[in-house]
């Protein structure tokens, strides 16, 4: 088990579940506010 | 020895009467100033080919919509393509972008703060986030550098310590400023190499 969460832990694997979270944010955030130009007005 | 200093004198007065003259040229003559109120752009929504665009998209769209029955998935996705560019057109209109003849919109990236929204404040949170990847990134491997394996420790990343270290990231400004005027941001001199000259 130690092992293999040291495999999780490698750089590759981190990076591409990393990336993968970023990127599934930026859509959501396209999804709910799409087609963002300027910084809206609160 | 005096014919020197008399026409060093007399260069000098040259000289003065030349920024005298320059200055008050400067001062008394009509320039213009530099407007920054872009006669060439119109605010979006008063733009008829702005308004064009928005028809022209939303009749493509209608047009396509025909060919598909009412309850189908296409249809559904095109009518929410319709709404989304009515949104998009409107959200555009209503905030205080300029256009173009083409009907296109601007960034006024001049630093003015009417707008702002457009380069300013997105620029700042730009900076404000990378700022953030970057001071947690260099604090891990200032970190790893302490450890007993270095190597290994940043190319397999310890994710607890990770983890922490990427929360306290938001007030970087503050800790790079402490850090700077501890002199602990910058490598010393003696550190940096350079190549034989």
């Amino acid at each position: 088990m130690n092992n293999f969460l040291k495999y999780l832990s490698t750089a590759p694997v981190l990076l591409t579940a990393w990336l993968g979270l970023t990127s599934t944010f930026i859509m959501f955030i396209n999804f709910v506010y799409p087609d963002p130009l300027t910084f809206p007005v609160l | 020895m005096i014919e020197k200093s008399v026409s060093f004198v007399f260069t000098k007065a040259k000289t003065n009467i030349f920024f005298l003259f320059a200055s008050l040229y400067f001062l008394i003559s009509p320039i213009q100033e530099a407007n920054a109120a872009f006669q060439n752009l119109v605010p979006c929504q008063e733009s008829p080919t702005f308004q064009k665009r928005l028809n022209t998209s939303v009749k493509k769209l209608e047009n396509r919509l025909k060919l598909y029955t009412p309850d189908s998935k296409e249809a559904k996705f095109l009518n929410r393509e319709i709404e989304a560019t009515k949104n998009r057109f409107a959200r555009y209109g209503s905030t205080n972008l300029l256009c173009g003849k083409e009907g296109l919109p601007r960034i006024i990236a001049s630093g003015q703060w009417d707008h702002a929204n457009e380069f300013v404040i997105p620029g700042i949170l730009f900076l404000y986030i990378t700022g953030w990847i970057g001071w947690v990134g260099r604090k891990y491997v200032r970190y790893a550098s302490q450890t007993e394996n270095p190597f290994e420790n940043e190319i397999i990343i310890n994710v607890p310590i990770a983890l922490s270290i990427m929360n306290s990231g938001f007030l970087w400004p503050v800790e790079a400023w402490k850090e700077f005027t501890n002199g602990d941001l910058l490598a010393s001199d003696d550190d940096v190499t350079v190549s034989p000259r």
